[in-house]
């Protein structure tokens, strides 16, 4: 359960953080989101029922009853209210309410009335959207409604843990190979230009042969590890097989990609791991731009290639093509 | 069997309603992995709270079944696509 005392109201970053590890702001929502809503309009009896999510600047609807889904600058929304708030954020007449009677939803041609909302809290305190429902008309809401919205605002973020658990690959912690790959599709159909690397572990097998496989386990765990400190917020990181990992960044020159994943290679070379006596765990890796045109599967296959030629030309070093 | 306790002191019957949906949609329920098995409980512990809600509210028992139902059939699909995602 979340308590109160737990919220992090005041930090923006932080909460868009958040929202970014749900994953959800640019891929499918959950089925059960869209009976939630159906289940709310019905329940209240209400003209508009949406689960949003806010990012730094907009909102975006990420199921919807009564209306179409959207985008929406997220100053503008009553949601952005209620992600600032503990509770409930309730408005019964939004023309007399200081809050919301000069809001684009309310004086524009929505004429929204009334408005519900509570937030959608993570069990880290950080609230990355609301669950709320919106009428034309004003309308009192009694203590029983407010607890059932509250209530179903918990199973949604419970619903928002489980695929959280389907895309986080419980070993390393590192983006399954899944999410990765959907993560990746999602980028391509932009169309815009990015680098991709794959990596794998030097010598992996004989780690676990030599001292067992729960070490080895540590060890991917360590690398893991290593790579996210390096990353931080730069790009996305994902597991895609035993020892085999790929990281994904943004569009830069090829002297910069190739200065970057030599950064994650020496993290891991001179990172400590004293499971292994005096051997040094490495990484080969291989950096492949995308080209306009390049399928996800072909993009991989470059990478893929670049990785095996760094790994038989010598290990731990960085090809790029 | 169940921990499904939620996070106040419910009524029984919220819980009976919880755990026949659960017995009957997650029959599995038993052989999950362990954090398979805390999620599914968390979320089954927010619909308990979420029953409890709306039989406080006054709402119609067949419709609070109905709205279990719904909830955990969703739930259980996704459920099983990340089951078939780890194999």
């Amino acid at each position: 359960m979340t308590h109160f005392s737990s919220l992090k109201l005041n930090d923006d970053p932080g909460r868009v953080a958040a929202l970014e590890r749900y994953d959800i702001l640019d891929a499918e929502a959950p089925a059960g989101f869209t009976d939630v809503v159906t289940l709310l309009k019905s329940i209240f009896d209400m003209p508009y029922a949406a689960i949003t999510v806010i990012d730094r600047r907009s909102l975006r609807t990420k199921a919807a009853a009564g209306m179409e889904c959207g985008d929406f600058p997220r100053e503008d929304t009553p949601c952005n209210v209620t992600i600032q708030n503990a509770g409930l954020t309730v408005a019964e007449n939004m023309s007399a309410d200081e809050r919301f009677r000069d809001n684009p939803f309310v004086t524009g041609d929505a004429g929204i009335r009334s408005y519900i909302g509570a937030p959608l809290t993570s069990p880290d305190g950080y609230s990355i959207g609301s669950l709320c429902l919106f009428g034309t008309e004003p309308r009192m809401f009694t203590e029983g409604e407010k607890t059932i919205l509250q209530n179903f605002a918990k199973v949604v973020v419970s619903q928002l843990e489980l695929r959280q658990a389907a895309t986080v690959d419980r070993l390393t912690g590192a983006m399954t190979r899944r999410s990765f790959e959907d993560d990746l599709a999602r980028h391509v159909d932009k169309g815009s230009a990015s680098w991709l690397m794959f990596f794998d572990i030097d010598r992996f097998k004989s780690i676990n042969d030599t001292f067992g496989h729960h070490v080895g386990d540590k060890a991917l765990r360590h690398v893991a590890d290593c790579i996210r400190d390096c990353l931080q917020s730069e790009g996305k990181f994902g597991r895609i097989g035993g020892e085999e990992f790929a990281v994904h960044i943004g569009d830069v020159a090829v002297e910069e990609a190739m200065e970057f994943a030599n950064k994650l290679r020496k993290a891991v070379e001179t990172s400590s791991f004293d499971m292994i006596g005096d051997r040094t765990i490495t990484i080969s890796v291989g950096a492949a731009h995308h080209t306009a045109g390049d399928t996800v599967e072909d993009w991989f296959q470059k990478a893929d290639k670049a990785m095996y030629q760094a790994k038989t030309t010598g290990r731990n070093k960085v090809i790029v093509c | 069997m169940y921990n499904f306790d939620g996070d106040r002191l419910m009524n029984d019957e919220a819980r009976r309603i919880v755990e026949g949906e659960v017995s009957r949609r997650l029959s599995d329920f038993e052989n999950l992995p362990d954090d398979l098995r805390d999620l599914v409980e968390r979320h089954c512990s927010a619909l308990v709270n979420l029953t409890e809600a709306m039989r406080q509210a006054g709402k119609d028992p067949a419709d609070i079944r109905s709205m279990v139902s719904v909830l955990l059939s969703t739930y259980e699909a996704d459920l099983v696509r990340l089951m078939e995602d780890r194999k």
